[in-house]
């Protein structure tokens, strides 16, 4: 019974290694996606529509995937790498999975401060991680940077999130580059003293915790907080945009590179163009309540509702180049 | 312990044919093993500098103390309800024997997400609290170090009650009869008599809940709780360094090593033993006493599971159900629990039938040791490991052999990983079931002429087919529920239902993960329900 049976497991073995093989034969353009599938799903069912070109993807975290480009080398499915955040990006293209890519409509439609100087990753997304607050107990007046809310005012207050997640890692590296690491230090020891309950594991249960009275103010993604007025439009928690009169609003962005080893650069270059054209941007933006990167497409209405804001012009770039001293600095900090 | 007892006489198998054959067994986490302390050639001084200033103490103690809860919950829960549904009876045993298996089903952090959705500040119960009493304190939220103790404790226990049941099952009460009759009351007895008797059994499933409990990351990091795993994957993530992360994985399994050694030593003392299989009246537990023991049974049924299933129901939205996608994912899912589950019982349960025979061998016994370590490997590191392994044999294969295999992304790798993972699961459960094989049965049937084959046949698997299933469904449920290595090993295109419960919680969106979750939960359940219907 014993050779029957591990005869039937390596049949069974070969014939998912060749199916494997069978299906990498076809050359549909492969995504390898941190967007979660729910996101990109209808972007590319419509690309697919437009141009009768397939598109298939694999998600994971931008830590896995580029560690997964790095190991299958010349020999990847894959022909461009979307990522949630700029840090990701810009670590992908340190590792050398990235190919710079020149192209006359990429370069126009996104700004400089949003793509690789080479070229190697464009914004398709930007994502504004801002102050939200109850609209039951905090006046708007009382509320001005991200560093006031280490004030005294705010002690027992305050909610974060997890310093594990790579948004507050961008946000502290951004923060760095303008304040320097002394100053964002006490700024970060001083949230740490104000939190009114340990960091939660996700936005979306902050935004709550404020809504529900646990805390007053807090940090976050703009689109958690869209999420949830799309669902209870009464939900009083609203955005704050804060450093107005200094460097504007922390920007991240969700973005694409072409992959090194693609066997279709010319095809996943295309792609990337297409999702950075107008009405596309429209729609990508809009999935995830975000903001698209070319600045003459309208956002979602939720969106448009929270006014215009002065976005901190820095390059994105930089939450990738600091982000370990954030993750340091953060650790020294005591936030969890 | 005697060679006079084992099952193969030791003059007829060649030592070095036992230990061969151990160390291939061993060779994957072996190499996995390289692949890990290779990290340690590149220097990482400044990430050590940071992680003994900053990070290193605290996470060391929420292990330890996580570890230490956990294993007094299990130990409690697990052994406690394996002895009443052993050997007593109140109202409602015969559903609660089995219905007391059903956590085993649920992975760690769907437990997590649906024990957020109940407890925390914001839901429900919380909200109606603060209204009722109009205060705006929070209540117990099911975070930190408690609440992880406690949801672990929850989930886990399955691991030693189904473990000890059996093993107090075959024990039979005649010793704890005769100690009862001697003058001891039930208590000292069970403590003095029963439980020693079982200890093989209550430290494979100690072990497991433990080494599950040092290698979860979902649970924990739902749960705010920063451990050496969580450690692990903010040195990879956040500090970029993948070799630091490596490093400390190496020194996760280095406190592994000593705590596998250390059930080794509790396991070493106990001898096999004759046990009676004269069937034993249960003792009735009268009145209060026997509702107190079905309410007990209920409640920790609705904790770990009830509980959170209704609240996955809950969040169920039919509208966007992607029927043939989940129904892909869900095949995919048992098959490959299938193949991992076979697998393992063929490999683990021969290593342990290997080292019943000749228990006293240490080249084979250390092979054995390192083979079964990978329990503890947090899914995502072993999977960089494997996949190293990987890339090492497409390129030998291709220069020596002239093949050109596309090992990385294939199905192989996920099954390495998953083997190399749960090999002391299967391995643990039947070398418990090996110790309690009663070696009279052997001597007599030799005695009697009756050959090798007949003695396997005829003796050997009837006794040890309730731990050979057991194992097997154990692995089984333990693969479906795997996400890490699944996640970054799988073949492109190839979902299972994990990949498909992260392909909707990325972004903490727990609610859209209900229908996959559910049907995690109830392909968990098949096994659940077979393993159950098995013991009985």
């Amino acid at each position: 019974m014993r050779i029957q049976l591990s005869g039937a497991i390596v049949s069974v073995l070969f014939a998912l290694i060749a199916s494997n093989t069978a299906t990498q034969a076809a050359t549909p353009l492969v995504v390898y996606s941190e967007r979660r599938e729910p996101l990109i799903q209808p972007i590319f069912e419509r690309y697919t529509r437009e141009t009768g070109i397939e598109v298939r993807w694999l998600t994971d975290v931008a830590p896995v995937l580029i560690e997964r480009l790095a190991a299958e080398g010349a020999a990847t499915p894959a022909d461009i790498l979307l990522t949630v955040d700029a840090g990701s990006l810009w670590q992908a293209a340190e590792r050398g999975v990235l190919k710079p890519v020149q192209s006359a409509k990429l370069e126009a439609a996104v700004p400089a401060n949003l793509r690789d100087a080479q070229g190697r990753w464009f914004g398709i997304s930007q994502r504004a991680r801002t102050i939200i607050y109850s609209t039951e107990r905090v006046a708007a007046a009382n509320l001005s940077t991200y560093a006031a809310l280490a004030e005294d005012q705010w002690r027992g207050k305050l909610c974060l999130r997890s310093s594990k997640k790579i948004y507050n890692q961008s946000l502290i590296a951004m923060m760095i580059a303008r304040l320097g690491e002394v100053e964002t230090e006490k700024v970060v020891r001083g949230w740490v003293a104000n939190l009114a309950a340990p960091p939660f594991a996700d936005d979306t249960l902050l935004v709550q915790a404020v809504a529900a009275g646990r805390c007053d103010v807090g940090i976050v993604n703009t689109y958690y907080l869209g999420r949830m007025i799309k669902d209870t439009p009464d939900l009083p928690v609203t955005v704050f945009w804060p450093d107005q009169a200094t460097a504007g609003v922390h920007i991240n962005i969700s973005g694409a590179g072409v992959v090194a080893a693609s066997q279709q650069p010319a095809a996943a270059q295309a792609l990337l163009e297409w999702l950075v054209s107008a009405p596309i941007q429209a729609e990508f933006a809009a999935l995830n309540l975000e903001f698209p990167v070319r600045t003459e497409v309208a956002a979602d209405p939720i969106v448009a509702a929270w006014g215009a804001f002065r976005a901190d012009p820095i390059h994105v770039a930089e939450a990738g180049r600091l982000q370990a001293d954030a993750v340091r600095l953060m650790d020294r900090a005591g936030w969890k | 312990m005697s060679s006079a007892i084992t099952l193969i006489p030791a003059s007829r198998t060649p030592l070095w044919r036992g230990r061969l054959l151990a160390w291939l067994i061993a060779l994957p986490m072996l190499l996995v093993l390289a692949a890990l302390l290779l990290a340690w050639s590149q220097p990482q001084a400044e990430i050590w500098a940071h992680l003994r200033a900053y990070v290193l103490v605290e996470v060391i103690s929420n292990s330890v103390w996580l570890m230490l809860n956990v294993a007094i919950g299990v130990s409690v829960l697990g052994i406690g309800f394996a002895w009443l549904s052993a050997h007593c009876d109140y109202p409602g045993r015969r559903i609660l024997d089995w219905a007391l298996v059903l956590p085993l089903a649920m992975p760690t952090y769907v437990v997590a997400f649906a024990w957020i959705g109940v407890l925390d500040y914001s839901a429900p119960l919380q909200t109606s609290w603060r209204a009722l009493s109009g205060s705006r304190a929070s209540l117990f939220d099911g975070r930190g170090i408690l609440g992880a103790s406690v949801l672990l404790s929850l989930v886990l226990y399955p691991y030693v009650y189904v473990l000890a049941r059996s093993a107090f099952l075959r024990q039979g009460a005649a010793g704890f009869d005769a100690a009862r009759c001697l003058g001891h009351a039930p208590f000292s007895a069970f403590f003095r008599v029963a439980l020693p008797l079982i200890r093989p059994a209550w430290v494979a499933g100690l072990s497991l809940a433990l080494l599950e409990t040092l290698a979860d990351f979902g649970a924990v990091s739902i749960l705010g709780v920063d451990t050496f795993t969580t450690a692990i994957y903010k040195t990879w993530f956040g500090l970029f360094s993948l070799a630091g992360a490596a490093q400390l994985a190496t020194l996760l399994l280095l406190a592994v090593a000593s705590v596998l050694l250390l059930e080794h030593w509790l396991r070493g003392n106990s001898q096999r033993r004759e046990a009676s299989v004269r069937p034993q009246p249960r003792l009735r537990l009268q009145g209060g006493r026997g509702w107190l023991a079905s309410g007990g049974a209920c409640l920790l049924i609705a904790l770990g599971f009830g509980l959170p299933v209704l609240q996955l129901l809950s969040w169920l939205d039919l509208s966007n159900f992607d029927g043939s996608g989940l129904l892909a994912a869900s095949s995919n899912t048992l098959l490959l629990g299938m193949c991992v589950a076979t697998l393992v019982l063929l490999i683990g349960g021969g290593m342990a039938w290997l080292s019943h025979a000749k228990p006293s061998d240490g080249v084979r016994g250390s092979a054995e040791f390192v083979a079964t370590l990978g329990y503890a490997i947090p899914g995502t590191v072993l999977a960089v490991a494997v996949m190293g392994l990987l890339i090492a044999g497409q390129h030998w294969t291709s220069e020596h052999m002239g093949l050109e295999l596309a090992l990385v992304g294939s199905i192989l790798g996920v099954l390495i990983a998953l083997c190399v993972r749960f090999l002391r699961v299967g391995h643990g459960a039947v070398q418990a079931g090996l110790t309690q094989l009663r070696p009279s049965l052997f001597e007599s049937a030799r005695l009697l002429g009756a050959g090798r084959a007949q003695r396997w046949r005829q003796i050997a698997w009837p006794q040890l087919r309730p731990s050979a299933l057991a194992a097997m469904l154990l692995v089984l449920v333990e693969t479906m529920k795997e996400m890490p290595a699944t996640l970054m090993l799988r073949p492109f295109g190839w979902d299972t239902l994990a990949v498909r419960i992260y392909a909707q919680t990325a972004e903490g969106l727990w609610v859209q993960a209900a229908a996959p979750g559910l049907l995690l939960v109830a392909a968990g359940l098949l096994p659940v329900w077979w393993l159950v219907r098995s013991q009985h």
